[in-house]
């Protein structure tokens, strides 16, 4: 037997189909051939298209999707048809397993790869999972089971000899060595939204031929229901190989890399209906094919249609509605009625029918069924998400406040970071002003509740929702909630929380956030923030690509929370904050500050709490001179036994705010985190204590900055090498005067004190009384 | 795949279930397997177990030697356990795709009928897809190719759940990599399997019965109280320790509770007694699911 893959490819996807051939070329069986249908020249001549198939490339009209499978099928010379998107990978077992199964069947069944969708880029195959060939270590995507343990089939080896005296039909042991799960008859119709997708499916051409089955070319965003329902209809069973072989890569960046699916095309439920109308136009009416095909596309109305219209929560515009209402007509009058009475039930039936009879909407009862929808789900989760439901419906129509501002800070965690500058400056220079409004979590102390126009409310309880809508002003150094609606006259500052170290949003290749489309949201989120804060000019460049926020509404002011650093009284509040932990005064300060390795394996007696610094040698030969100062996760510090440092250690892990702790210490030791660039404004010694930094490289990878060149201060490996530094602190300084200048020079530049003063006037502008005279 | 089933009978050995599991053992026809027999000091064979052993070419060795193969496993088994047709078929496709984890296999119980258990576990499958797919190929009722046809398994990194910890350290019924395992203790032991556990981030789980095991605390509970007080003494990372000690604690008032059942003399439950203060918290519920 012979295959015909067939891919087609999009302008700016040529570089992807090079990864594809390549994954192609880990097929254990090479009795292919690839077809391209792309528009864009390829040189097939070129070392890097050579393989060990054929592989040609096929040229189409219109340019659609569509147009193009169908002329790749067309120009195929296999028996079967193999569909696999550009994007998309096979396992290397794919081909070889289906042909094992397909040797014993006949033609007219409808063979699936089993698609895995994920999030995963391409990057993560070519690496780990192509790396170590585990075909079942596959990517978490992200989905609502990504919590379930995955089951994986297990099949029976190749050479299994099984007991003697057991007697195997041998069309059986096949199945046990590749196994499948076969539909049937009524049963193929059964996961109808699995089989639609052509993306890994297997069918003999001879069929496709027979049936002259072809993709709608006419729609650039569905082109497959039209090819895949009468071919189900014609097959007599459908075979999906009950291990994944076929991985589809969704894509995790919409806004620079949409996939067809994910394209912002604002008719596309028009093209949807449509596309549902051309499919059900192949099937003949009351047919099994035509009956299951029409209760889908019922059911996606009615999950899905109402929230698309509703007058709040509506994404169809105005103009769309004329085009997407007649279309809904016809689709709609292509249904027996009784067919649709059947499938649905009270509101949305009638909203259906009445489109069906007169294509008006009636939009108070679209209305009316998203709320009840947003009410029960309210219900169903006992009264969980209540307060957001009153922000959607009453909070955000009440009218706003404009000396209301509204701060949070590590999402209700502390009062701290530049939200807390901000507050304080705005406390001192427009006293009684303001109405402030801080965001803390129960029980979170120090919280600036006494102080005077200050109101301390919990997070997504009643009254964070009326100030999340009623207030002018947000002051917010993490993200606003995804559902956060931004209301004409209001301001959002975005105060960030550090001078980015590890890539960000866009620059990241693999998004390990719960959220797979977490670029997406970030995109939608930080287009509500009317102004950004940048620490420096490296930060300005970096949010401009990692956040592709404009640069002319960043506030290029140097970070609020370390004026603290630069204040006139510093010396002062050294010795106050000293007082306030009980470190002697004549003492010198180490900070360590290192990071929180989550994802690291330890082997026994290595045990996860330990820290690497040997903490009872610093005692020994810096303890008359020196303490330390922890400042780690609290996972670490909780199971640290520091009861024979005495008073050599201070575990400060919890306290509010670090900038305070930077204010009061020598020398910092950290690692890999960003922690020193603020800490650099203080001009002392800095010192990396990597100890790991060879099994640190992957993550490294990942970093804005050369840690080998661009860091103010030595990386140490070694315990020795950190107490020869620390003992030698001078000819550290010297050593580094130059790196630490330029450091100082690229990333502190605008750090005078007065970065408050600064963000305040830029971002309150008008709102700002004249200031207090002194 | 080498493979190491190593057999630690029980105190009074059945020796015609010996003999049975050793001809299930050849019958697998695999051919990386050995088989051995550790006997106590006060166990001794007669000529003609010697004879029988040869013929199914099981050792009898105290300190079984340990497979050197790059994929070796080593399977503590009772002389009363059951070893399923295609057992070590099955076992040699997933340790093919993860090499040095250990795999925890999941069994029948000995204290039932096997053949009842099998039609009931396939009673419960029959709507699973790849039964009805096997029965539109076969009209075969033979329950090996059922069972084999719904296999499966999983990878699970949940090593300190305490509700799988009866599953995972048992001495018994999992599959240990041949590699890791530690002289310091009893090969079959829950000392064993701890230390070795306590090293991973995750094991596989096997979900379709191959096996037909007892349960430890059930059928020898002074035995199991031994074991679990031996397995104390092993060196653990910080964050084992809170749920070992939490499963031990469970164990010994599960023992406690079932005195008459376990057959506890009344010195032993003394014993366990104060074992499990020493164990206990203030405010402790622990309970076992």
């Amino acid at each position: 037997m012979f295959y015909s893959l067939i891919t087609p490819c999009l302008p700016n996807e040529l570089e992807q189909l090079l990864v594809l051939k390549n994954n192609l070329t880990r097929q254990t069986m090479t009795d292919f051939e690839w077809l391209i249908a792309c528009n864009q020249p390829i040189d097939l001549t070129q070392p890097k298209w050579q393989a060990p198939f054929p592989i040609r490339q096929i040229t189409f009209t219109p340019a659609t999707v569509g147009a193009a499978r169908n002329q790749a099928m067309q120009a195929a010379n296999g028996d079967w048809l193999v569909f696999v998107d550009s994007d998309d990978y096979l396992l290397p077992n794919a081909l070889a397993d289906a042909a094992a199964i397909i040797s014993t069947r006949s033609t007219d069944v409808l063979y699936d790869l089993n698609q895995y969708p994920t999030y995963e880029p391409h990057s993560a195959f070519a690496t780990s999972h192509e790396a170590d060939g585990t075909r079942d270590d596959l990517p978490k995507w992200g989905g609502r089971k990504r919590n379930r343990p995955k089951r994986h089939t297990v099949n029976l080896p190749a050479d299994a000899l099984l007991p003697a005296d057991l007697s195997v039909d041998p069309l059986v042991m096949n199945w046990l060595q590749h196994r499948y799960l076969e539909h049937t008859g009524e049963q193929r119709w059964a996961g109808l939204n699995r089989q639609l997708k052509v993306a890994g499916k297997i069918v003999a051409r001879q069929l496709v031929e027979a049936q002259a089955l072809k993709f709608n070319e006419d729609n650039p965003l569905y082109p497959d229901a039209p090819f895949m329902l009468p071919l189900i209809a014609a097959t007599t069973s459908t075979i999906r190989l009950s291990q994944h072989t076929y991985v589809r890569v969704k894509h995790n960046d919409p806004i620079n890399h949409p996939s067809v699916h994910q394209l912002d095309d604002p008719t596309r439920w028009t093209k949807r209906v449509q596309d549902w109308q051309t499919a059900l136009a192949t099937q003949t009416p009351d047919s099994e094919g035509f009956n299951k095909y029409a209760v889908r596309a019922l059911h996606r109305l009615h999950r899905y249609l109402y929230a698309a219209l509703a007058t709040r929560t509506g994404t169809v515009a105005e103009e769309q509605r004329a085009e997407l209402l007649p279309t809904l007509q016809r689709f709609l009058n292509d249904i027996p009625e009784t067919l649709i009475k059947e499938t649905l039930r009270g509101q949305s039936r009638r909203v259906l029918l009445t489109i069906r009879r007169n294509g008006s909407l009636p939009q108070r009862s679209v209305n009316r069924i998203v709320r009840l929808r947003e009410l029960n789900r309210v219900l169903h989760r006992r009264g969980r998400g209540i307060t957001k439901l009153a922000y959607n419906w009453w909070f955000t129509k009440l009218p706003i406040k404009p000396k209301t501002i509204f701060y949070e800070s590590f999402l209700g965690r502390n009062y701290s970071d530049s939200p807390k500058a901000i507050y304080e400056y705005l406390q001192r220079t427009y006293p009684g002003k303001f109405h402030h409004v801080w965001i803390m979590n129960k029980g979170v102390e120090p919280n600036p509740g006494h102080n005077p126009n200050t109101t301390v409310v919990k997070r997504f309880g009643w009254r964070y929702m009326y100030y999340l809508a009623t207030s002018k002003f947000q002051v917010i150094n993490m993200r606003q909630p995804k559902w956060f609606i931004k209301r004409p006259g209001t301001k959002f500052l975005s105060t960030w929380h550090g001078t980015p170290l590890k890539h960000l949003v866009f620059d990241m290749d693999n998004v390990a956030s719960a959220n797979p489309l977490y670029k997406e949201i970030f995109y939608h989120q930080s287009r509500q923030w009317d102004n950004l804060i940048a620490a420096n000019q490296f930060s300005v460049d970096v949010f401009e690509h990692a956040f592709m926020y404009p640069t002319d509404r960043m506030l290029k002011s140097g970070y609020p929370r370390n004026d603290i650093l630069n204040a006139p009284d510093k010396a002062e509040r050294t010795r106050a904050i000293k007082e306030k932990l009980g470190i002697p005064l004549d003492k010198k300060i180490i900070l360590y500050a290192p990071t929180w390795r989550d994802d690291d394996y330890y082997g026994v007696g290595d045990y996860k709490f330990t820290l690497k610094l040997d903490i009872a040698r610093l005692r020994r030969e810096l303890g008359d001179d020196y303490v330390l100062v922890l400042r780690t996760h609290y996972f670490i510090t909780e199971h640290l036994d520091t009861t024979d440092f005495g008073d050599f250690v201070y575990n400060e892990s919890s306290y509010s705010d670090i900038s305070e702790l930077y204010l009061i210490s020598d020398v910092l030791i950290t690692d890999y985190s960003s922690v020193f660039f603020d800490y650099a404004i203080l001009k002392r010694p800095i010192l990396y204590f990597v100890y790991d930094y060879e099994k640190y490289g992957s993550v490294l990878r990942g970093f804005y900055l050369n840690m080998e060149k661009d860091l103010p201060g030595p990386l140490l490996k070694t315990n020795d090498d950190v107490l020869a530094a620390l003992h030698d602190l001078p000819a550290l300084n010297r050593e580094y005067a130059d790196a630490y200048r330029k450091f100082s020079e690229r990333f502190n530049a605008w750090e005078d004190g007065h970065a408050s003063e600064r963000v305040v006037n830029d971002f309150f502008g008008d709102a700002l009384p004249a200031p207090r005279t002194k | 795949m080498q493979l190491l089933i190593n057999i630690v009978p029980n105190e009074t050995i059945s020796w015609d279930r010996l003999f049975q599991l050793g001809a299930a053992i050849e019958a697998q026809r695999f051919a990386g397997v050995t088989t051995n027999l550790q006997l106590t000091a006060d166990q001794e064979l007669t000529a003609d177990h010697q004879s029988k052993l040869a013929a199914l070419a099981i050792t009898v060795q105290d300190k079984p030697q340990l497979p050197t193969a790059k994929h070796s496993y080593v399977l503590n088994l009772r002389e009363n356990n059951v070893l399923l047709p295609g057992a070590l078929a099955q076992w040699q496709s997933v340790t093919t795709k993860h090499a040095h984890t250990p795999i925890s296999l999941a069994t029948f119980d000995n204290q039932s009928s096997l053949d009842e258990q099998i039609s009931d576990y396939l009673m419960i499958h029959a709507n699973n897809s790849l039964l009805t797919t096997y029965h539109q190929l076969s009209k075969s009722d033979s329950v090996w190719p059922q069972l084999w046809g719904l296999q499966n398994y999983s990878v699970r990194s949940n090593l300190k759940n305490f509700r799988l910890f009866s599953q995972r350290l048992r001495p018994t019924g999992v599959l240990l990599p041949a590699d890791q395992i530690s002289s310091d203790y009893p090969l079959a032991s829950i000392a064993q399997n701890l230390q070795l556990l306590s090293q991973h981030t995750e094991i596989v789980r096997l979900h379709v019965p191959t096996i037909q095991n007892g349960q430890w605390n059930r059928d020898t509970p002074f035995i199991w109280f031994n074991q679990l007080q031996a397995a104390t003494k092993v060196p653990l990372p910080i964050d084992w320790e809170p749920a070992f000690a939490r499963y031990c604690r469970s164990q010994l008032r599960k023992l406690l509770n079932n005195t008459e059942e376990n057959h506890l003399t009344q010195d032993q439950q003394t014993v366990i007694s104060e074992q499990l203060d020493q164990f206990s918290a203030p405010d402790d519920q622990d309970v076992e699911d």
